[in-house]
């Protein structure tokens, strides 16, 4: 790492073309629904940090901030706020993109041709919905029934919590 | 009933003719007027709701995060779907080419092609903003990485250890 020079800096300004910073995580969500191809979207997420981060998200909890949104009640001095709407934005994985767990995180497993079926192609997308839930639960067994996915100490409640607790193993209860 | 959906068409078209003729200023951040049509400014989902709520139509809208180089490039293409006409074969074909021309020359200048996606975004302009970051989308197709980040102009940042588990990741069957 070293300091930028006035060069340097110029070149950075050139360089500040990232859009995801530009327009904006909604507006990136919307380019990224674009990209039907697996491959392109386990490239992109290679690209820097802060693709990475974005187009990746496995599970996870959903914080929403009120960002200079502070209103109290006199009444009794408590916050109240009223959401109308909230969006999250992202396509399930589809077939050929796995994750796998890696040291403290997981990490995308692209498999081409192994696990293709003929399905999720880009030009099959009209199907994508029907397709969708089974995908979806396919992936959470996945990740539920691997067991290094236990060896990385994942909270069985937490997945349970995210994936909907019909899709977890039953005997796990007593464990929590 | 062929009547009666004839009248029905025609007071349509009335309308939209009489909408049509009225005219709404548009005010960038620099404070610049540009005077549209009001087919037009209703591709603009934004302004549409807001001339529909009985709005301010004389005062004008001002539209404090565009820019005028922007706001112009984004009323060039309003004009073009507001002022058209798209029933035949033909006057789609225009359209068609006109987006194609219009998205080719945003994709030359990518700081422009976000300024105008943000506004499409910011206006609710439903069409421009499919066609800007279908346009975002397709830069990125069938790239690698670093291919993507010369495009995007993207510093590379990764750590080691991002590193590593992209190479991980690379290590499929």
């Amino acid at each position: 790492m070293e300091e930028p020079g006035p060069e340097e800096e110029k070149k950075e300004e050139e360089a500040r073309f990232d859009f995801l910073e530009w327009i904006g995580q909604d507006t990136s969500a919307a380019v990224f629904t674009f990209l039907d191809h697996p491959a392109d979207l386990a490239r992109a997420s290679a690209v820097s940090r802060s693709w990475r981060r974005f187009v990746l998200c496995i599970g996870g909890v959903v914080k929403i901030e009120f960002l200079g949104r502070v209103q109290k009640q006199e009444m009794d001095d408590l916050y109240y706020i009223c959401i109308s709407h909230v969006q999250i934005v992202g396509i399930p994985l589809p077939r050929e993109l796995g994750v796998d767990p890696y040291k403290n995180g997981v990490v995308l497993k692209y498999y081409p041709d192994t696990r293709r079926s003929g399905v999720c192609h880009g030009e099959s997308s009209g199907d994508d919905g029907r397709n969708s839930p089974s995908k979806w639960r396919n992936f959470t067994t996945r990740i539920l029934h691997s067991s290094s996915a236990r060896r990385l100490g994942w909270n069985q409640a937490i997945l349970n919590r995210l994936f909907g607790a019909h899709d977890a193993s039953e005997e796990e209860e007593e464990e929590t | 009933m062929a009547t009666g959906s004839g009248a029905a068409a025609a007071a349509a078209d009335a309308e939209e003719k009489e909408s049509g003729s009225r005219m709404i200023t548009l005010t960038s951040n620099e404070g610049k007027a540009f005077v549209v049509t009001e087919a037009s400014a209703r591709q603009s989902a934004t302004i549409r709701s807001m001339v529909d709520d009985g709005g301010c139509v004389d005062k004008g809208f001002p539209l404090p995060n565009v820019d005028s180089k922007t706001l112009a490039r984004v009323i060039q293409y309003c004009d073009e779907h507001g002022n058209k006409e798209a029933h035949t074969v033909d006057e789609r074909a225009a359209l068609a080419k006109f987006d194609k021309d219009f998205i080719a020359e945003l994709d030359a200048d990518k700081a422009f092609l976000y300024d105008v996606t943000m506004a499409a975004n910011y206006l609710h302009i439903q069409g421009l903003f499919a066609l800007t970051t279908q346009c975002i989308a397709d830069t990125i197709k069938g790239k690698t990485p670093e291919e993507i980040r010369t495009a995007f102009g993207i510093e590379y940042d990764l750590t080691a250890q991002d590193e590593e588990e992209i190479k991980e990741e690379d290590t499929h069957a």
